[in-house]
This record gives structure tokens, C-alpha cells and sequence, in this order.
């Protein structure tokens, strides 16, 4: 074949408006108020950002990325002594080690509301692509 | 909630990026290149790119998937770089995709150790 090198093909890469040269876009308002005081939002197609508009699916949108950002981080919001409930009879390995520690099971949780999250996502907003690692979780009967 | 960490403290020259792939994309050839490309393009916006690895899927479901899969792995010449990269590509859309991007540790990268 004999293609030249640099085809123009879209990056997958969302534009960000302080790069981008066209300032007509980046001078795009995500609102604007009409006559009478009522907010109105652009689509979101026009003004970039998230796909839906939906404040239902950006909140899911928003916690995903809260939920990522803690299980990054390891943030685990294990509260503290004293408003904690009642730990479950511990579990351990054949070595003896301890297999639901507050960590793991504070950890499980985060990651099981992720995987919902995600579930809802999928749901809910068409655009979403899950991420590569997410599996469906096995309904239990 | 705690102390804000100073984003930077754990900073190397090595950017991990999740959520910017789907194992499909990586099985695919065409689209496999074009990732790297997307990648690589955008990466040298911030700072000389030394290599971007993105580990591939194995098809066989009896192989497990080598160690990564699923990330994207972009070695900066210098911190410079993979800082700007990291500030500007942490949350932004790759695929429709919210990318998250954090730091390997040098050892860890030259050890493969992508988890």
C-alpha cells in the first residue's frame, strides 16, 4: 500500500478547550439564561464534556469516579472506634493468616459499589463503555 | 476523608493509565495501533516520550493475561513530563472513557510489576 504516513484519523483523546484553536467552542457556555430567568443547558455534545446530560447519570458518573479515586488511594473510610458495628467472626487461610481483616472487607465494599456503579452505567447511558476490568458480577439465585 | 496528599509527592517518570482501554480495542489489531498512536501523539504534548507500553490480551482463556493488561503504560524522559501528563490527562475522556492516571514506581516498571 502506499498510504501516507499521517492520515488524519480523530485521536480518541477528548478535545480540551484550552488547546483547542477554535475559540468560538471554547467561548460556548455550558448554560445559558433565556428571557424570564430560566436556566437553560447546552447539550453536551455542542459544549464537550460528559455525554449525558442526565443529572442522574452524571451523578453515577461522579461517584464512579469518587469510588475510583478512593480504592486508588485507599481510602477506605473505616470509621473509627466506637461507631463501628459488630465485626464478623474472623476467617483465616490454611496459613493461619486473617482473610476478612476490616481493610479487605472495607476494600470488598468499595470495589462491589464500583461494580454496581458501573452496572448502572451501562444501563443507563449508552455512551459509557465499561472499563477493561470490569467483569459482571455473578448473580446469586 | 483525611489529609489532601500533595498529588505529586509519589511522582516518577512512569504514568499509568486506567480505564483509557477495553480488552476488545487491545485484541484488535488496527485499533491496537491506532491506541498507541492516539497515545504516543498526545503523551509528547507534555514532555519527550521514551516508550508507551500497552500489554495486550491473550485469547486463549486457559492463558492467564499477562500482568497490566488493561492499562497503559507511558516512560517519560523526565518527571516533567509525566507531572504536566498526569494533571491533564487525570480524568480527561479517552473512548468516552474517564481515564485515570497515576504513577508507577520505577522499580516496579522495570520489574513488570503493572498490578
Amino acid at each position: 500500500e502506499n498510504k501516507p504516513p499521517e492520515k488524519k484519523r480523530r485521536s480518541r483523546w477528548e478535545e480540551v478547550p484550552e488547546t483547542t484553536t477554535d475559540t468560538t467552542l471554547a467561548l460556548v457556555p455550558k448554560e445559558i439564561v433565556i428571557a424570564g430567568g430560566i436556566k437553560v443547558s447546552l447539550p453536551s455534545a455542542l459544549v464537550g464534556g460528559p455525554s449525558s446530560a442526565d443529572p442522574a447519570v452524571q451523578r453515577l458518573h461522579n461517584e464512579l469516579k469518587e469510588v475510583n479515586r478512593k480504592i486508588l488511594n485507599n481510602e477506605l473510610d473505616i470509621p473509627p472506634e466506637g461507631e463501628r458495628s459488630p465485626s464478623p467472626e474472623p476467617q483465616y487461610d490454611r496459613n493461619g493468616v486473617r482473610l476478612n481483616t476490616r481493610e479487605v472487607r472495607m476494600k470488598e465494599r468499595l470495589l462491589e459499589r464500583r461494580s454496581n456503579l458501573i452496572e448502572e452505567l451501562i444501563k443507563t447511558d449508552h455512551t459509557y463503555r465499561p472499563p477493561a476490568d470490569y467483569r459482571p458480577a455473578k448473580k446469586h439465585r | 476523608g483525611g489529609v489532601a496528599a500533595d498529588p505529586n509527592a509519589n511522582a516518577t517518570r512512569i504514568l499509568a493509565l486506567q480505564e483509557a482501554v477495553t480488552l476488545d480495542e487491545l485484541a484488535n489489531d488496527e485499533e491496537y495501533a491506532d491506541i498507541l498512536q492516539d497515545m504516543r501523539q498526545e503523551c509528547e504534548k507534555f514532555g519527550a516520550v521514551v516508550n508507551v507500553l500497552i500489554p495486550r490480551p491473550v485469547t486463549d482463556p486457559a492463558q492467564p493475561q499477562p500482568r497490566g493488561v488493561g492499562k497503559v503504560f507511558i516512560e517519560f524522559a523526565d518527571k516533567d513530563g509525566s507531572v504536566a501528563a498526569q494533571r491533564i490527562l487525570n480524568g480527561r475522556r479517552f473512548g468516552g472513557r474517564s481515564v485515570i492516571a497515576t504513577y508507577l514506581g520505577e522499580e516496579d516498571y522495570a520489574a513488570g510489576n503493572f498490578d
